[in-house]
């Protein structure tokens, strides 16, 4: 599976890269909306890891395009404490899920296979497609 | 909020950044050890050596983030201990810009605090001034665009104080404020009470076509 | 085709019923969505077309019924005239052929004269002519000069001397125009035979089809065995043309078949055959007149089948969106209730200031998490690690330091929010249905007995909304908790006195001692071993203080606890 992991604090994602790494995940790293933007043209990548608050082209926004876009990618935001309402709204965005931060690796890799099993369910059988 | 409450407030805030500034020293000395630890087996063969040192010195790198947070976090509780006090304007402004830099990074916007040359000592209630400065800055972040600046420059008024707070290009810090309004924003209406206890007006203005506000002290020593 | 169609049918029946199983994906909304619209519009819509086609069927019959029968009773009204018409004719020669003697009908003069009466009286005759056994005109009455002819060989004659009588087809005789003839064969009782003739009027024939009252587009004519015209046709031939279809199958009741005719048009075809003579009575009306109606009726019924239907698909749309759009807010409700939202709406209050600062926390402390995760996940993945159980003790305590700081920073973010007290006037039942939308999933699931006694003439009161709906959703959870399932708790609002209200709070759990009891409104004080703050109820008490209010608790162990909220109607904070 290959994942993005979109976060303004590269530190942190990048320590979380590794991590997944070691679980066998494949992983990319964007620091800002932008750039994850270009890595999911580019890098193809089935889960997008995504930052609700960030500067510049904030979560919410880059969900949106990637949903527009791309709509059988898969993406589980991260939010803050003061963000879950921002979480909730890009659940009715089409957001597959959020986590809070600071984050528990075991729920994350849940949520992960669960959002890469409908990815695959998305790719496979394009006449179910929901409406 | 009435005096009592803030000043609450600012002994549970106190607290609570002892609290996070003994986890940190916690943390520090975990990762100390740790460091320690590989140091000792520097020349045996180690796996992840190397590795881990990196860990270990991000890790005391963050440790240091969050002292210096706490620290300030515990400079803003203490400011909340009397509803009168002496202080130097310029350090106030310093923590309010502090407080706030992340709502003015997730707005892509810079925002400083530029010293008055001499020191400006005035009699005032901080934490309702930083409370007001801080609304006046949310005031300015909702009309600024990225890569703005945000500057509050504080200076010396007969009879008291003023602080400029004004969206600007780099170039123009110095550039000072001209024609303020009398009336207050609408936003800023819920306020005027706190305004009226610090004994000050916040006044709309513009420079070179940019939103601004004037904060009026009409207190002093 | 039919095996991957059922396949696929099988596939809805079997997701729809799964549905709270889907996981707690988003795409769930969307199949339960695909899935009510199929299922509603296949069952509306199947019936429908049904209906419409069945009715197709039926008013395609009838109309034709009603076009059908007009052309039979027509056709057999105008046969019976004809067979009158030629009945009467034959009698009248019959009479004469009898009533007088052969030398009467021999006298030419005589014979004028029974003429002349026959015409005045008859209308329709031509001629009149006396033949003898032999076929010779012996006498005769009439336009023409015929006297002296022999009919010997003509087909008609021989016929008559065999039958006795006879009505001809249409031809053309001596004379150069259309005209049938009668006659009729007399034998006296002396073995003496002649033969009386008479030629009728085609015109009569004629007039008969006229008066059939057709519109212009319909064709009627009389046609002979052989198919030749006897009467002239409108579209399809002269009188002693051949009629250029083919013969329908005889039929001496009225009939009507549909076929097209020589141009290629659709027509239907009426005829009835003649016993006596060998005719067949024609009628030829063109189709697109007939079915006009048809054609009106046609495209009425399907214009009503697709306003139907795209009423049906507008409104199941519309339905289904709004029920899984509830379906959607009402989960997303009971998620957020679980995550304390937090919501500072003043432009600036301590509130804000407060989660800016810690969210600067958090950030480095998401840091360390990931950093002590990773050498965890290393020390774990290599086999001999050194001093294993003191490099992963040690990381352990830097993710337990995380989680504390992690802890502090959401309490001091607790009392930042409520230190910013927003007054507003409420109903303090609305409140409390509110928070029980957010358990309602839960109670349901579990079989919790709810009973409500909420005074419905509860006074409004001054307060603070989010922070009352935090203490109710404390002790609703607490109440939750302590009863198994299928216990009750109850909700009691009354009017307390003239400047409180207040609501208890029952459940009928296990209760707690007294010890317990003591101390419950104390922070950090918890009898849960694994989960939970302590914080809860200390914050809850906390609350009620600040807005004026009391906070009691009654227990009975094994009986439940109660616990009772005084609220000030006016605002009291501090």
């Amino acid at each position: 599976m290959k994942v993005l992991l979109v976060d303004d604090e590269a530190e942190f994602i990048n320590t979380l890269a590794e991590r997944l790494q070691l679980r066998g995940f494949q992983v990319l790293t964007s620091t800002d909306g932008e750039a994850a933007l270009q890595a999911v043209e580019e890098d193809g990548p089935q889960v997008v890891l995504l930052d609700v608050m960030m500067p510049g082209l904030g979560g919410l926004e880059v969900l949106q395009r990637i949903k527009g876009k791309h709509p059988s990618i898969q993406v589980i935001l991260l939010t803050g404490r003061g963000s879950t309402r921002e979480g909730i709204e890009g659940m009715r965005q089409g957001a597959f899920d959020f986590l809070m931060k600071p984050i528990k690796i075991e729920e994350l890799m849940e949520k992960m296979k669960a959002a890469y099993e409908v990815f695959q369910k998305g790719a496979t059988e394009p006449e179910v497609k929901p409406l | 909020m009435t005096d009592q409450e803030i000043a609450f407030m600012g002994k549970m805030t106190a607290g609570m950044t002892h609290e996070i500034k003994n986890v940190l020293a916690t943390i520090k000395e975990s990762s100390g050890l740790m460091q320690d630890f590989l140091k000792l087996r520097q020349d045996a063969s180690f796996p992840y050596g190397e590795k881990f040192a990196q860990i270990l010195a991000g890790i005391q790198g963050q440790v240091a983030r969050g002292v210096e947070i706490s620290t300030r976090l515990n400079r803003f509780a203490h400011s909340m201990d009397e509803p009168v006090i002496t202080l130097d304007l310029n350090e106030i402004i310093d923590q309010v810009v502090f407080l706030n830099q992340r709502q003015a990074r997730l707005k892509q916007t810079e925002l400083r605090g530029i010293p008055s040359g001499e020191g400006l000592r005035i009699e005032t209630d901080p934490f309702r001034l930083q409370l007001v400065l801080a609304a006046a800055i949310y005031y300015l972040l909702d009309r600024s665009s990225p890569k703005d600046l945000i500057i509050l420059r504080p200076r010396k008024t007969e009879p008291g104080a003023a602080v400029d707070i004004q969206i600007t290009a780099a170039a123009e810090t110095a550039k000072s404020i001209e024609a303020p309004r009398p009336d207050l924003p609408p936003e800023l209406v819920e306020f005027q009470n706190i305004l009226d206890q610090l004994q000050a007006q916040i006044r709309p203005a513009q420079v070179g076509g940019k939103e601004g506000l004037i904060l009026v002290l009409n207190k002093t020593r | 085709m039919p095996e991957v169609l059922r396949k696929y049918f099988k596939k809805l029946i079997e997701e729809f019923r799964q549905f709270p199983d889907y996981g707690e994906s988003p795409e769930r909304y969307k199949i339960l969505r695909r899935n009510i619209i199929i299922l509603m519009v296949v069952i509306t819509i199947v019936p429908l077309l049904l209906m419409a086609v069945i009715n197709y069927h039926q008013y395609q019959k009838a109309l034709q019924g009603e076009v059908v029968s007009p052309i039979r009773g027509l056709l057999n009204k105008t046969k019976h005239s004809f067979e009158l018409f030629l009945a009467e004719r034959l009698s009248a020669v019959s009479f004469i052929a009898s009533a007088y003697s052969f030398e009467d009908l021999a006298d030419q003069a005589k014979l004028s004269h029974i003429f002349q009466v026959m015409k005045d009286k008859f209308g329709g005759f031509v001629d009149l002519g006396l033949i003898n056994i032999d076929g010779l005109q012996v006498s005769y009455a009439g336009p023409y000069d015929l006297r002296g002819k022999n009919y010997r060989d003509q087909g008609w004659f021989q016929e008559v001397r065999v039958k006795g009588t006879h009505v001809s087809d249409v031809f053309l005789g001596y004379r150069k125009f259309p005209h049938i003839v009668i006659a009729v064969q007399n034998i006296t009782i002396s073995g003496k035979s002649w033969i009386l003739r008479a030629t009728i009027d085609t015109e009569k024939f004629n007039n008969l089809i006229a008066s059939m009252g057709l519109d212009p587009t319909t064709d009627a004519f009389i046609l002979n065995r052989e198919g030749i015209f006897q009467t002239p046709s409108k579209f399809y031939g002269r009188t002693l043309d051949k009629f250029p279809l083919p013969l329908p199958p005889v039929s001496y009741e009225p009939n009507v078949i549909s076929t097209l005719d020589n141009l290629g048009e659709e027509v239907l075809l009426g005829y009835t055959n003649f016993i006596n003579p060998s005719f067949i009575l024609v009628m030829i009306k063109p189709r697109s007149e007939v079915l006009k109606t048809w054609y009106t009726l046609k495209s009425e019924l399907f214009l009503i089948f697709a306003a139907s239907v795209i009423g049906i698909f507008f409104v199941v749309f519309r339905l289904t969106n709004l029920l899984v759009r509830r379906i959607e807010e009402s989960d997303q409700k009971r998620k957020m209730a679980y995550h304390e939202i937090e919501y500072t709406n003043k432009l600036a209050s301590l509130g804000r200031l407060a989660a800016g600062v810690a969210h600067e926390i958090n950030n480095p402390m998401a840091i360390i998490n990931e950093k002590a995760g990773l050498m965890m996940d290393l020390i774990q993945v290599a086999p001999d690690f050194p001093e294993k159980e003191k490099f992963l003790s040690l990381t352990a305590s830097i993710s337990k330091s995380v989680d504390r700081v992690r802890e502090i920073t959401h309490r001091l973010l607790g009392f930042a929010r409520r230190m910013d007290v927003n007054i507003e006037i409420m109903n303090l039942n609305e409140v409390i249905k509110e928070v029980l939308g957010f358990l309602e999933k839960e109670m349901m699931y579990r079989n919790i007995d709810l009973r409500l006694q909420l005074d419905e003439s509860l006074p409004k009161i001054a307060s603070d909304r989010g922070q009352l709906q935090q203490v109710f959703l404390n002790i609703l959870n607490n109440a939750l908790e302590a009863v198994s399932d299928g216990g009750t708790i109850s909700i009691t609002s009354f009017d307390r006195d003239m400047d409180n209200i207040g609501v208890s709070i029952q459940d009928n759990g296990p209760g707690m001692p007294e010890e317990v009891k003591e101390h419950i409104f104390e922070p950090f004080y918890t009898t849960k071993k694994i989960s939970g703050t302590g914080l809860g109820l200390s914050i809850t008490y906390g609350i009620i203080k600040k807005l004026g209010g009391e906070i009691e608790v009654h227990s009975t162990e094994g009986r439940g606890t109660t616990f009772t909220l005084i609220l000030p109607k006016k605002a009291k904070t501090a």
